[in-house]
């Protein structure tokens, strides 16, 4: 499962070549007379590819991060959560948590980017084993988006999910390859 | 009522797993004992789970599990262990919610007072939560439980023999919650554990753990004895509601009087549970809620046991508490405790189950 997530996100520098060629072409049209609202178009096009490009780099780098991090905390130890807990890491992972449809960028919700919310809960629950971590999600009102993330998924309770939207949210469950 | 509709799918393993994390993480943030600055925000958190309707969408899902076959191992995509797994984690945040109002009370006298609205007005959310719970009638965990003790039952066979380490756990869950909420609106828990919709359930629920916990705490198995701290545990809870249900509830102790085996099955507790301190703070109130102050109980009571034991043991608690209110009198000198006198925690045990009130005359009522 894994192995085919990174694939598809190994593609993400294609986007930055789709996104070269659109610009060129811009480039060229754009001394053309008679081709302005193509110009528009493509401008359109190029601020819109640059935004999912965009997106998909923000999906891409909490998802690496957060499996290196429920690495370490699945490991339990006390400096590993101690520094979390220091870090302002857990509100972050309390905002990362809350489901996609309510708080993350659009291109989150693509391949992968569903994977940030169960992946964030889950290091987000390792890290509160840690009084500090406690401290700290309710001090950053972390605990509002954990709730809004437990009440969604109550709500989703009888509706089959696509099995891409919700993956194992243990990477030491399902090792990478 | 939406909530009592289960629906009509089993959440799928995915999907329960992403519910455990986060019921987990709202568990430890509404048990946290917080930094004195955030104990506003976690007020916040725990009112807004309520009013976000958290119960109701908890006791739907209890629903749903319980009408997908909580215990067909072949059933749902999850399976058996995962679908127990997310039952723990939502039971342990009810029980997380219903404690919150209790957790701040650290007055043996307000946690017995029995003036219901003076004891709510001093539980923050008390009446929150008991509303919560109310109106989904607990949150459908005893009917939850009830199904699971009944899948414990050997193919074939009515009653239950033994109960696994899991169903133990949970039990003790629903139990707490329960306990919890008799603290907080004792009138209100009595009335729906006697309504139509509960009762039978109840009955079930605390006959099958009280005959099935009984026996294991009396067998010489190794196994058995592995076991001993949780089923005590849970034997204690299921004490402590007990005496809660009967507690100053006439009809309730009128029953007693036609079904005496509940007595006889307390009467016939392992040994320890009338000779040992910490065990008589667990057995004794609740003999006390179930007995006082019907004469027929008590005439029942006298024919299974000595009631000396349970004299002696109110004389007691009695004379620590006016130990303990004298050492708090300005200008007095401190008590000095005596060598084997109990811990200054044993009146406050017997005063959160048996009101301060009734301490005087019932130890001349069992004395009688």
């Amino acid at each position: 499962m894994h192995a085919d997530e990174d694939h598809e996100y190994d593609g993400s520098g294609g986007e930055d070549e789709v996104e070269r060629r659109v610009l060129q072409q811009h480039e060229a049209a754009a001394d053309m007379p008679g081709k302005a609202s193509k110009k528009r178009r493509k401008k359109r096009a190029k601020a819109s590819r640059r935004m999912a490009s965009s997106s998909s780099s923000q999906a891409r780098v909490p998802l690496e991060a957060l499996r290196s991090l429920t690495y370490l905390l699945e490991l339990k130890t006390d400096a590993i959560n101690a520094r979390v807990a220091s870090s302002g890491v857990t509100g972050l992972l309390a905002r990362l948590a809350t489901p996609p449809s309510q708080q993350l960028p659009a291109g989150m919700g693509g391949p992968g980017g569903a994977e940030v919310y169960p992946l964030s809960l889950h290091a987000l629950h390792l890290c509160l084993h840690s009084p500090d971590a406690r401290d700290a999600v309710l001090a950053e009102d972390g605990g509002a988006h954990v709730a809004d993330a437990a009440l969604w998924l109550l709500s989703q309770v009888g509706q089959p999910l696509p099995p891409s939207c919700l993956a194992s949210t243990s990477p030491l469950r399902n090792p990478q390859p | 009522m939406p909530w009592q509709q289960p629906l009509p799918l089993k959440p799928d393993a995915s999907l329960m797993s992403a519910m455990s994390s986060a019921f987990s993480s709202l568990t430890f943030l509404v048990r946290h004992i917080p930094a004195d600055r955030l104990a506003g925000l976690q007020l916040d958190l725990v009112r807004y789970l309520l009013e976000a309707g958290l119960v109701p969408h908890a006791a739907r899902l209890l629903g749903t599990l319980k009408a997908a076959g909580l215990g067909d191992s072949r059933g749902g995509h999850g399976g058996r262990e995962e679908a127990l797994r997310l039952l723990g984690k939502t039971l342990s945040l009810l029980e997380a919610v219903a404690s919150f109002p209790c957790s701040s009370a650290s007055s043996a006298e307000a946690a017995s007072t029995a003036d219901t609205a003076q004891q709510q007005a001093s539980f923050p959310l008390g009446r929150e939560v008991v509303e919560a719970f109310r109106s989904t009638q607990m949150a459908g965990e005893l009917p939850t439980l009830s199904s699971l003790l009944v899948e414990e039952r050997p193919s074939g066979g009515y009653d239950v023999q033994d109960i696994s380490p899991q169903v133990l756990s949970l039990a003790w869950l629903v139990l707490r919650t329960l306990n919890h909420l008799c603290r907080l609106d004792l009138p209100v828990v009595q009335s729906l554990l006697a309504s139509d919709e509960l009762q039978s359930y109840f009955n079930y629920v605390y006959s099958m753990l009280l005959r099935v916990l009984a026996s294991k705490l009396s067998s010489p198995s190794t196994a058995a004895m592995a076991s001993t701290g949780e089923v005590e545990s849970c034997l204690e809870q299921l004490l402590t509601l007990l005496g809660y249900y009967f507690l100053e509830n006439g009809s309730s102790q009128h029953c007693i009087e036609t079904s005496p085996i509940l007595l006889n099955r307390l009467a016939n507790l392992p040994i320890r549970y009338f000779c040992d301190e910490h065990y008589k703070d667990v057995l004794f109130p609740t003999l006390a809620c179930l007995c006082y102050p019907s004469p027929a109980n008590k005439a029942m009571l006298k024919n299974e046991m000595n009631t000396d034991l349970l004299v002696d043991y109110l004389d007691k608690r009695r004379a620590q508490r006016a130990a303990a209110a004298q050492q708090q009198q300005p200008h007095s000198p401190p008590a000095k405790p005596s060598a084997g006198s109990q811990p200054v925690q044993g009146w406050v045990l017997l005063a959160r189950r048996f009101p301060l009130q009734h301490w005087d005359a019932a130890a001349s009522f069992f004395a009688e």
